[in-house]
């Protein structure tokens, strides 16, 4: 094996290790399940009250609002996805600046990592923790929609308007849109990080770029589609998973047009590449 | 082939010029001392040779690559520099094994370095609890795992012991020694670097002003000689008559000063009884790098 791919095999390796004993990457995993699951919970109680009121009303019997487990579970995805999301940006902010402001970068480049073995090895390693705190929060969405709630087709009046298998799939597809759309949200941190004279101004620089584009997401109008941000689970929730929520719980027209889905799956990876390509050139010039 | 050669290395920060064209060789199986008041370049100097700072002019190869080429080492080179840098949540074995991840879990293991440094007390302990010497301990600790053959310590004695600067200067020897590992160190504590280093480069406001050998640099290699005798000016005709090309010289309080370079000190008592002048005392004396220092830069403390 060559020099650089070792180098970037001990860094993937390196930042592993320091990952799996940091607190806060644990505090953000457990957080992330909390709220996918609580969301779950919270829809459930909702509807419950909504049921006593009604047939306080007198109209028992009334249809309830989350016909199937895939609304709830699709709309506790979209919270816990949003702390996974911002929680790696938060990581991969500190990432390169922290371990600046500490010196511990050193030591990687002097024992035989080159600077792009480094930067990579980071982006790997937390893309790689990005998808683990993906897959807990989907986990434990799944499991608290399971316990709360039956899974199956959107029916009423005991017509099928949405099968089963066509929720299914739509759900399946926000996860895979939102999730396509972390390597960016990674790449962002790190070039932001890049840049950044300190952990704090990275983080607070991170955060900042990621929801402040939520507030002028509406003002920047068409363009604002060729951002990944755009498709990312936010704040202000404009993903895909928002509108599989949507249709899970019988809205026709749910789900996104063919070109913001195209847009979806084709902008993030690209531009991921771009912003580590970026952050490549940037820290190949700095002082360590 | 060198271990580290640096050929007329310069360094601007703006206008300020931190490095003035800087030479600097560094033999394999060596222990270069670089010694320099603090601001004169020394931390410059090594980051530079290792890649962390790009310099303005010059040349530089250390194990026989270009500095912005050490990744290509294989993690034959290492460093500890300046400050100690840690990763406040981890604990010290943790930290130890983090490093030896890095350097590619090969040679030295963190079981087999921390006694060597007196860290096995402290295994458990977070960094961020650590004193300054036992950060500094793991630094250098950190910097000495697996198998370097270049070993870069920027100030690996402040913030030390006396028993850790002891065990310092013995495990850098026993390196040298059993696994010809070369060490470059920087540091503004005189005493210790004479005691520790084999070769010296004195550095002063960014210029190299003078290097080589240990014997060398303190006053050309020539260790002088005191002799205490009650009658001097003879004592000085007796030794220059029998000794052609001595430089020898009295003292302000009455002694004889003898430049011992190509003389030996018992031969010259031998003479001066010889010729019936009483020696009451005779001493070698190690010309010291304080002086040393002292005469190349100009420098007077206060």
């Amino acid at each position: 094996m060559s020099d650089s791919i070792m180098g970037f095999v001990r860094q993937l390796r390196g930042e592993w290790f320091l990952l799996l004993r940091s607190r806060a990457v644990w505090a953000a995993c457990i957080l992330s399940m909390a709220l996918a699951a609580g969301r779950v919970a919270l829809l459930r109680l909702q509807s419950e009250a909504g049921e006593v009121h009604r047939a306080a009303q007198g109209r028992a019997g009334a249809a309830p609002a989350d016909p199937s487990g895939y609304a709830p579970f699709a709309d506790g995805l979209s919270w816990g996805f949003l702390v996974a999301f911002l929680s790696l940006t938060v990581f991969s902010s500190l990432s390169i600046a922290l371990d600046r402001e500490r010196g511990t970068i050193r030591l990687p480049l002097v024992r035989g990592t080159s600077r792009t073995g480094l930067v990579l090895g980071k982006f790997a390693a937390l893309v790689v923790a990005g998808f683990a705190l993906l897959a807990a929060a989907t986990g434990s969405a799944a499991a608290a929609a399971a316990v709360f709630y039956d899974f199956g087709p959107v029916v009423e009046d005991r017509y099928e308007i949405f099968s089963e298998a066509t929720i299914c799939r739509e759900v399946l597809t926000a996860l895979a849109a939102a999730a396509v759309t972390l390597p960016a949200a990674a790449a962002l941190g790190l070039f932001v990080s890049a840049l950044a004279r300190s952990g704090a101004a990275a983080a607070a620089a991170g955060l900042l770029a990621t929801v402040g584009f939520d507030v002028l997401e509406g003002a920047l109008g068409r363009p604002a589609g060729w951002v990944f941000l755009s498709y990312a689970p936010s704040l202000l929730d404009d993903s895909l998973l928002k509108e599989a929520s949507k249709l899970a719980r019988g809205y026709s027209d749910a789900g996104f047009s063919a070109e913001r889905l195209w847009l979806n799956f084709a902008v993030p990876l690209p531009e991921a590449a771009f912003l580590l390509g970026f952050t490549l050139w940037i820290f190949a010039r700095r002082r360590m | 082939m060198d271990a580290l050669s640096l050929r007329g290395l310069t360094k601007r920060y703006g206008r300020i010029e931190a490095l003035h064209g800087v030479d600097l060789t560094l033999p394999r199986g060596e222990i270069y001392g670089l010694v320099g008041l603090n601001g004169a370049g020394k931390t410059t100097t090594i980051e530079c040779a290792l890649g962390l700072q790009r310099f303005d002019g010059g040349q530089a190869t250390i194990l026989g690559l270009p500095p912005s080429e050490i990744h290509r080492s294989g993690g034959r080179i290492t460093a500890a520099l300046d400050a100690p840098a840690l990763h406040p949540h981890l604990t010290v074995r943790q930290e130890l094994e983090h490093g030896w991840i890095l350097c590619g879990r090969g040679g030295r293991s963190p079981r087999e370095i921390e006694p060597l440094l007196g860290l096995e007390s402290l295994a458990s302990r977070r960094t961020r609890e650590l004193s300054l010497g036992n950060r500094r301990r793991l630094s250098v600790a950190l910097a000495l795992l697996g198998s370097p053959e270049l070993a870069m310590l920027d100030e690996p004695f402040s913030g030390l012991d006396a028993a850790g600067v002891e065990e310092l200067i013995a495990l850098v020897r026993r390196l040298v020694r059993e696994e010809g590992t070369t060490f470059l160190f920087s540091s503004h504590q005189l005493d210790l670097v004479e005691r520790a280093a084999t070769r010296l480069g004195i550095i002063h406001e960014g210029r190299m002003l003078r290097e080589g050998s240990l014997v060398e640099v303190l006053d050309g290699g020539a260790e002088r000689i005191r002799i205490d005798v009650g009658d001097a000016a003879r004592a000085l005709e007796v030794l220059r008559a029998k000794f052609p090309g001595l430089d020898a010289a009295r003292s302000p309080d009455g002694a004889l000063a003898v430049s011992a370079a190509g003389f030996k000190a018992a031969e010259m008592n031998a003479e001066l009884v010889r010729a019936g002048i009483a020696v009451s005392a005779l001493g070698i004396e190690r010309p010291s790098l304080a002086s040393a220092f002292r005469r190349v830069t100009g420098f007077e403390a206060e």
